[in-house]
């Protein structure tokens, strides 16, 4: 290649590279800066004075930040964990390929689809103690729950938000995994049969460890977007019963959008987001890594 | 230790594709018997119908005296070794070899014992520490048979287990193999489309030729008395030679007329066929029957033709030679002291004792060659060895 | 004489007519104040709104305006969760894209920033607000005395209730708390309905504040003292949230969902026959006699009544409005000034209110005085604007202050954990101190 298509070739990406920078950097640099600034709407459209660390001082302070991030904490264990679990679980009951099987997996694509904001409203009215379905099917099942409302208990309201995400999530995993099953080879499975192994512990010792990257990587994306979840938080609890369901993002977006403090909220976002990372990579550094070898 | 009994056994898949019809087979307790055939034939279908791998569509499958139709593979008491190794790639070798022996609870001591044995017959002590994608092809499938070997089943599965090795490390494995079957004493079901492995390692061969039984016998008495024209190409390397032709009677002598040469057939062959005169057979020879004309009478039947060398490949002590007669061709394996040519004409001596007739429909054995008094496999293998010694 | 005086007159009369004839629009004065001479013809408007039934029944009829002035709108409507983000969103860019904003009143104070002050246009054009609008309206608008906002849709609250029900269970509609919590238990024991559906749960707009006010400013106190300090954990405060809560907790009339419920599902239990009572918005009125929306049972049974007091205390209910508003950035703003006159203009609003042609438009409301007393409009609504007219007369905002949403979430957060069980002193006076933090921070 010489110097003139080198030329070329970058004037060719130009406009790509400069819508790039424009939609992902910009805004990231800019909240960055932001995050050390005095800025709340409510004063002015125009960013205010630096104040150092000021903001992120301020989060360390806040029981609200911390509330948040034991919030999304728990939120994303539980959702995390349940999803690739219920996932995997649905992978493997619809793993063979019967005309039935072929059915359902085209019908686990629907909660996927749906808008997560949808799934909070739908779950919302679902658990409706006057008029709720789900509310009705559980007090059928255990009458002994009968007399909860489920959205005005603290860990109920964190389980059924995480019931949400599950609930849109695992059908999707499902089929991820329904794939990565059907890439496995079957010899595999075989010889640990014939070597005495039963179901089960064919599963543990042979399927899972092969699907382990997969399931790793799966892992990792899932929990980006458990950190990330916002729209259910705000169709399904508001973040209440108190601020039992007050999910990082939620608190992050509040600050911003209905607080006005444009400079608080963007040094919690970027503490999310450096958190985020950090985590990224250890996860990617240990995990993947300790696949590949 | 127990046989193996399929009672009109067969295999559907669940694409309809019918791979085995209608299986009827015994292996008695403690033999080792190959299942040969060519690809695509169902060799690794029945071997995974007796592991219990793939379910029996119908009929009856025994492991001893139990029908197992139900019973799941872990249940089956067997070892297999895969004919794509199926190791598992997460696993060390050792834990590969192991794991069988874990699966059943054996004590560690004892797994360890028994893993070390195995490496060392297997040569791979030095490996056992790396995972299977560390390995080369050969390498991967002595893992295989190592994780069949270390464990003490009532019948081995062998599906193709050495066809990635180097010749010379096939050669030996056979062996280990043989000596590991004297050892044990447990049946083994040994599959492979090499009809040399077959032969050699054998006491008792299957041919099989798409899903369906051809023939089962001893190697000697496939090779002599094969039942029909798929068996007898199938058994013998070079393999044998193919001739159409009709019976033609002349003074109350039958003759092989092929069109471009007239065989008289021996007297006792010439009695099966001596009503079909004017039909259509087919007539074959194997190379090694085929010779260069001597001197001195033959202690055999023997009937000469005349060809023309087309190519010849020497392969040390004797050569293959490809040669045409008329607008036929055929081969001969040729004694590699004769100084032959190609392009030369040469003259032929045919033993007429082994020839076989094939109907041309159907293509069943019509005159089987009678193993004069030869009817055991010892029998054979003597009388072979006398032919061999008459060879110079 | 007479005589040629009135020859005089009689050809005057004579000459005004043929000359309204031959120019009858040209000379036709514009109604509502509009500019004469369509001064801005070809401008292009651009409003941001929510997208409720007004906004289209607005959007609907805007030709009628741009017949008289040639300035053309056109309506950006979005949901109304996404409206704030919307307004911050075009304000912080400041290009002046969107010239008209309708936000909620509670915002107004923290948007002052983007909005422009109208005082001026109001005096030039001479409008009165106060003789239009009913104050707590006018107060939605205005900030610091200075007018930011002039609203097409607000709502003072009602007591809705099922007549059938309050006969069979032999009870009045109550008057004060007292009555409300006996006609609750009355209802209970006799229809198995539950009594009233509050709604106690955390939203996203402070939703559970709304009766709450009411119980608070009823009962006597407020939630800021003159130097806006909290004093809503005062002991008549502690009381009237306690209050507030038990009607669900001690009393037990209020429906068990109403822990979480929020504004709009309260109205559902009440549409779908599970409770007798519900304090909300009058728009609700709109929905409980909608048969696509509640059941048969009801839309025929609701009735309303102003909301119930405290006994031998004062009235006050909360009223909440949608102002509009010109964007700061808006670079047509005497244009936008134009198309507020005309959409505030009591005609329109009355028109859009009598059109039933689409059954959509149930939850279209008045905010002009002139309409809430029209018989016209009371004949149709059965006498609902007059009640809400009453309602309007006691009504007032919640505090107007840049920081009312952020201290709105701190007191809404203890309402829920109250409602849940959490003591009400410890929740209330938490709350407390994390608003008197908020104000310092803001500098009070
Ligand atoms: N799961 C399956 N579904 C459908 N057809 C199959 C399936 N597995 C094998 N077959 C078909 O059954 C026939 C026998 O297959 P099988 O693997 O038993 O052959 P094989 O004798 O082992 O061949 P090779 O020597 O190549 O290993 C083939 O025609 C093959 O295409
Ligand atoms: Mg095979």
């Amino acid at each position: 290649m010489n110097s003139r298509e080198k030329y070329v070739k970058w004037v060719m990406l130009a406009p790509a590279l400069l819508i790039l920078i424009g939609t992902t950097l910009y805004p990231f640099l800019y909240s960055f800066i932001t995050s050390f600034r005095f800025w709340r709407l409510t004063r002015s459209a125009e960013p205010g004075a630096f104040v150092g660390l000021a903001n992120y001082v301020r989060a360390f302070g806040d029981a609200g930040f911390w509330n948040s991030v034991w919030v999304t904490v728990l939120f994303t264990i539980i959702s995390v964990t349940l999803s690739m679990a219920i996932g995997l679980a649905i992978a493997l009951i619809l793993e063979r390929a019967t005309k039935l099987n072929t059915f359902m997996k085209s019908l686990l694509i629907f909660p996927f689809a749906m808008a997560p904001a949808l799934k909070g409203f739908s779950w919302r009215f679902m658990l409706n103690p006057d008029y709720g379905i789900l509310d009705a099917m559980i007090d059928f099942v255990f009458p002994f729950w009968s007399d909860v409302v489920w959205l005005g208990e603290p860990y109920w309201a964190v389980f059924w938000l995480a019931m949400t995400e599950i609930w849109g999530w695992a059908p999707y995993i499902a089929l991820v995994f329904i794939g990565a099953l059907g890439a496995l080879p079957q010899e595999t499975v075989n010889a640990a049969k014939v070597d005495g192994a039963n179901t089960f512990q064919v599963f543990w010792h042979v399927t899972l460890p092969q699907l382990m990257p997969i399931v790793i990587m799966v892992g990792l994306l899932k929990t980006i977007f458990s950190v990330k979840m916002f729209d259910q938080v705000v169709t399904l609890t508001g973040g209440g019963p108190g601020r039992a369901t007050e999910t990082l993002n939620f608190y992050v977006y509040n600050q911003g959008f209905k607080f006005y403090d444009m400079g608080y909220a963007s040094s919690l976002a970027y503490i999310l987001v450096t958190t985020m990372f950090i985590f990224a990579f250890i996860y990617v550094r240990f995990l993947m890594k300790g696949e590949q070898n | 230790m127990a046989g193996i009994k399929m009672v009109d056994v067969k295999k559907q898949y669940p694409n309809g594709f019918v791979a085995i019809e209608n299986m009827n087979l015994e292996i008695p307790d403690k033999e080792f018997v190959v299942l040969v055939g060519p690809s695509g034939c169902a060799k690794s279908t029945a071997l995974k119908m007796i592991a219990g791998l793939e379910e029996i569509s119908s009929g009856e499958m025994y492991i001893g005296d139990r029908l197992v139709n139900k019973v799941p593979p872990k249940d089956r008491e067997i070892a297999m070794v895969f004919q794509s190794y199926a190791l598992y790639p997460h696993m060390t070798i050792y834990d590969n070899i192991a794991f069988g022996l874990k699966m059943r609870k054996t004590p560690k001591e004892e797994i360890d014992k028994l893993v070390k044995e195995a490496s060392e017959i297997l040569g791979m002590s030095d490996l056992l520490d790396r995972k299977p994608r560390q390995l080369s092809g050969g390498q991967r499938q002595r893992v295989a048979l190592g994780r069949a070997i270390v464990r003490h089943p009532q019948v081995f599965l062998f599906d193709e287990p050495l066809s990635n090795l180097d010749a010379k490390l096939r050669v030996k494995m056979r062996t280990e193999l043989k000596k590991l079957h004297e050892r044990l004493h447990t049946t083994v079901v040994y599959v492979t489309h090499d009809q040399v492995e077959a032969m050699t390692m054998g006491s008792t061969i299957v041919v099989l030729k798409l899903g369906a039984i051809q023939q089962v016998g001893s190697p000697l008495s496939l090779y002599s008395f094969p039942s029909n024209r798929f068996v007898a190409g199938f058994i013998g390397s070079p393999s044998m030679n193919f001739l159409d032709c009709t019976i033609a009677e002349e003074n109350g002598n039958l003759f092989v007329d092929t069109g471009a040469f007239r065989l008289m057939l021996p007297e006792d062959k010439a009695a099966k066929v001596r009503d079909h005169g004017g039909k259509e057979f087919i007539f074959g020879i194997r190379p090694e029957d085929i010779r260069k004309r001597r001197e001195k009478k033959e202690s055999y039947s023997e009937e000469h033709i005349n060809a023309k060398i087309n190519v010849i490949e020497p392969l040390g002590k004797e050569m293959y030679v490809n040669l045409s007669a008329g607008n036929l061709e055929f081969m001969a394996i040729i004694n590699a002291r004769f100084p032959l040519k190609p392009h030369e004409e040469v003259e032929l001596t045919l033993n007429m004792d082994r020839m076989h007739l094939f109907e041309k429909e159907g293509e069943k054995e019509a005159v089987a060659h009678t193993a004069k008094n030869a009817t055991t496999l010892e029998g054979a293998r003597l009388m072979a060895d006398l032919d061999e010694s008459d060879d110079d | 004489m007479k005589r040629l005086a009135l020859n005089l007159l009689i050809g005057f009369v004579v000459v005004m007519i043929s000359l309204s004839l031959m120019a009858p629009v040209s000379s036709a004065k514009l109604p509502y104040g509009l500019k004469e001479g369509m001064p801005y013809k070809g401008t292009k408007l651009t409003f941001l709104v929510h997208n409720a039934a007004q906004s289209q029944a607005q959007a609907k009829r805007v030709n009628q305006f741009t017949k008289m002035t040639g300035i053309e709108v056109e309506f950006l409507m979005v949901p109304y969760p996404s409206l704030r983000e919307k307004i911050t969103a075009d304000a912080v860019a400041g290009t002046g894209t969107i010239d008209l904003y309708c936000f909620l009143d509670g915002w107004g104070p923290s948007m002052t920033g983007f909005l422009v002050p109208l005082n001026d246009y109001l005096k030039r054009d001479g409008v009165d607000l106060s003789a239009k609008l009913p104050p707590a309206y006018i107060k939605g608008g205005t900030y610091d005395g200075t007018t930011y906002g002039i609203p097409t849709r607000g709502h003072p609250q009602l007591l809705l209730y099922r007549k059938d029900l309050f006969k069979k269970a032999g009870v009045e509609v109550p008057k004060t708390w007292k009555e409300l919590i006996a006609a609750g238990k009355a209802i209970k024991s006799k229809t198995d309905r539950d009594g009233i559906a509050m709604y106690y749960g955390k939203g996203n707009a402070a939703q559970n504040l709304f009766l709450w006010y009411s119980f608070l400013k009823s009962g006597g106190e407020d939630i800021f003292n003159d130097k806006m300090m909290p004093t809503f954990n005062s002991s008549a405060g502690i009381q009237a949230t306690q209050y507030y809560v038990d009607l669900l907790l001690k009393y037990q009339v209020a429906s068990p969902g109403s822990k979480f419920f929020k504004e709009y599902e309260a109205s559902q239990a009440v549409a779908q026959d599970k409770a007798a009572m519900v304090i909300v918005w009058w728009w609700h009125y709109g929905v409980l006699t909608n048969p696509d929306k509640a059941q048969e049972v009801v839309t025929t049974n609701v009735g309303f009544a102003p909301v119930p007091a405290w006994e031998g205390k004062g009235k006050a209910t909360l009223a909440l409005s949608m102002p509009v508003g010109i964007s700061k950035a808006s670079k047509k703003k005497e244009a936008a000034w134009e198309f507020m006159k005309w959409l505030t203009n009591p005609d329109l609003e009355k028109e859009n209110f009598l059109d039933k042609s689409d059954p959509k438009t149930r939850t279209i409301v008045v905010v002009q005085k002139k309409n809430l007393i029209d018989p016209e409009i009371n004949k149709v609504s059965g006498g609902m604007h007059k009640a809400a007219a009453a309602s309007l007369a006691v009504s007032d905002t919640f505090p107007m202050l840049p920081e009312w949403p952020e201290v709105a979430s701190s007191i809404e957060v203890a309402i829920s954990n109250i409602a849940g069980g959490a003591d009400t002193k410890t929740e209330m006076d938490k709350a407390a101190k994390e608003v008197k933090a908020i104000m310092k921070r803001s500098g009070y």
